[in-house]
């Protein structure tokens, strides 16, 4: 297969999504549940999103995997994950602070400027604010795109440690940015139907658990536990869909980037 | 590729086509681009406007009314907005059958049912349910869990909208050293080995790599030079030349032996 246009990365993945619902669906909503769990859960939950992530790619390759396997390769990782996950946190932390500091910079030179009182010192001084604020959301789009397959490499491949799928992710995602960005673009505005049906359905649970509860108020736990199931439910419903979009992304990119596809004994 | 709706179409002819439909992320991509353009058409014309308005007529208000000649460039103003909004998708689907910039962009395509060009009453149809489909994105729904990916304009057209073939015009880079080692190979080697699909994989590396990982344009191309040494039943990769000029040599002396031949 030769490398996909932005849009097909979107429509595989959404139809990925689609086929394997009730599969991810389940693993995205246990992997939420994790997270309560303080540490052993998290990593338990980065875990479990790189195996959907994994399975995604799977679907894409041709080579569909049940669960069991993907947990298999899965699961030794669990802690590489967590760590990744850190690190991943932490590079963003420590790209931000100097973004801050030179955007708090630029608000004191157009405070300084905007206390001359002239139109155009007033005007400038509006520019700078936003080509810097403009400068910052590019910034930290760009780094995020690169970071954005962390997961996968650690899913998939054989030894890859928590740092050497940063840089994996770092070497395929090079000269991709835009291309990823647009993908994450088209993904969301698919994804807001869907947003729509799901919150209008959450908010005809939450009415039908809220009137059972005034019926019954001795019941209040129960609806508790219901309310919280119902939002990671909802929480648990898009994952998916961007985990199949990540590992279409990942496929993408390695026929790019590795020419994964060129081989004359097919 | 199954993650896309593929049709079959029978011509009159009984010449059967195949079909791979455009898919949701296409036709979304390919709605931004043209509602972006859309969008900016209509605003250069308000600002037009408004810029006329104010230098053509400096009190807009006579007597207690809108100045004739201003009232005058609201008018066109307003009709060449509406003209905008009703014409940009009717007018271009018809005379670039099927496309706009959008899905130009995004190589997709608007046909008939029955494999036919789109021509004005199927657009007009297309037009004119587009605010109905782009209501609650109904249009969304339907092409996603519709077998034909049909919007209820394509229903009511009886259009579909399809993937464009692709043709990569992208030119290879041969070298001067290999272009001197594929007049050697064509009396040396049996290029003749080489199968279509050879070739097109050849070309493709050669197409592709630059945008390869240099570490693996290596192992690939030490990889494929080993595979055609063994169909050209070649003793060696020829000394003195890398695997990547062996292999534009190779896909060199193919297509001279395909214009000979």
């Amino acid at each position: 297969m030769k490398p996909l246009s932005v849009g097909n990365v979107v429509s595989a993945g959404l139809r990925i999504y689609r086929d394997n619902f009730k599969q991810y669906f389940k693993l995205a909503f246990l992997g939420y549940l994790w997270i309560l769990v303080p540490v052993y859960g998290w990593a338990k939950y980065s875990a479990m999103m790189g195996m959907i992530a994994r399975l995604a790619y799977q679907e894409v390759t041709e080579q569909p995997e049940t669960t069991r396997d993907a947990q298999r390769h899965v699961k030794p990782k669990m802690w590489d994950f967590l760590v990744a996950g850190i690190l991943v946190g932490l590079i963003l932390f420590v790209a931000i602070i100097p973004f801050s500091i030179i955007i708090g910079l630029v608000g004191v030179m157009a405070g300084f400027i905007f206390d001359q009182n002239s139109a155009i010192g007033m005007v400038a001084g509006v520019l700078l604010i936003i080509v810097a604020l403009l400068l910052f959301v590019f910034g930290l789009l760009w780094l995020i795109s690169r970071l954005f397959l962390v997961e996968l490499p650690l899913a998939v491949e054989e030894n890859v440690t928590a740092t050497s799928t940063i840089k994996r992710s770092w070497n395929l995602t090079k000269g991709s940015v835009g291309r990823i960005q647009l993908i994450v673009l088209i993904g969301f505005l698919i994804s807001l139907p869907i947003l729509l049906v799901t919150n209008i359905a959450s908010l005809i649970f939450q009415t039908l658990i809220g009137a059972g509860l005034e019926n019954a108020p001795s019941l209040a736990a129960i609806g508790t536990i219901l309310y919280l199931l119902l939002a990671f439910a909802g929480g648990a419903l898009m994952i998916p869909f961007w985990q199949a979009i990540k590992g279409v992304i990942y496929y993408d990119l390695r026929l790019r980037r590795e020419g994964m596809d060129i081989d004359l004994k097919k | 590729m199954r993650f896309f709706n593929q049709i079959n179409l029978q011509t009159p002819e009984s010449v059967e086509l195949e079909f791979t439909l455009a898919g949701i992320g296409n036709r979304s991509f390919a709605l931004i681009i043209d509602y972006i353009i859309f969008g900016l058409t209509i605003l250069l014309v308000w600002v037009l406007s408004a810029f006329l308005a104010f230098q053509l007529v400096p009190n807009l208000i006579d007597d207690g009314f809108l100045n004739r000649l201003a009232q005058w460039i609201w008018a066109v103003q307003s009709l060449t907005t509406f003209a905008i909004y009703v014409g940009y998708f009717v007018v271009l689907e018809t005379l670039w059958q099927g496309q706009t910039p959008g899905k130009k962009w995004t190589k997709i395509r608007v046909i008939c049912d029955n494999g036919k060009p789109e021509r004005l009453p199927q657009a007009i149809l297309r037009a004119l349910l587009r605010p109905v489909d782009d209501l609650l994105f109904m249009g969304v729904f339907f092409i996603i869990f519709t077998q034909q990916e049909k919007r209820l304009g394509d229903m009511v057209a009886g259009t579909i909208v399809v993937q464009e073939e692709t043709s990569m015009l992208t030119q290879v880079e041969i070298s001067t050293e290999a272009e001197d080692l594929a007049v050697k190979l064509r009396i040396e080697a049996e290029i003749d080995n080489l199968l279509p699909e050879d070739f097109a994989t050849i070309r493709d590396f050669l197409q592709r790599r630059k945008n390869i990982m240099l570490e693996y344009q290596h192992q690939l191309s030490r990889k494929l030079a080993e595979q055609v040494r063994e169909i050209i039943l070649l003793d060696s990769v020829p000394e003195g030349y890398s695997n990547s000029q062996f292999l534009e040599a190779a896909y060199l002396a193919y297509q001279q032996d395909e214009i000979i031949n």
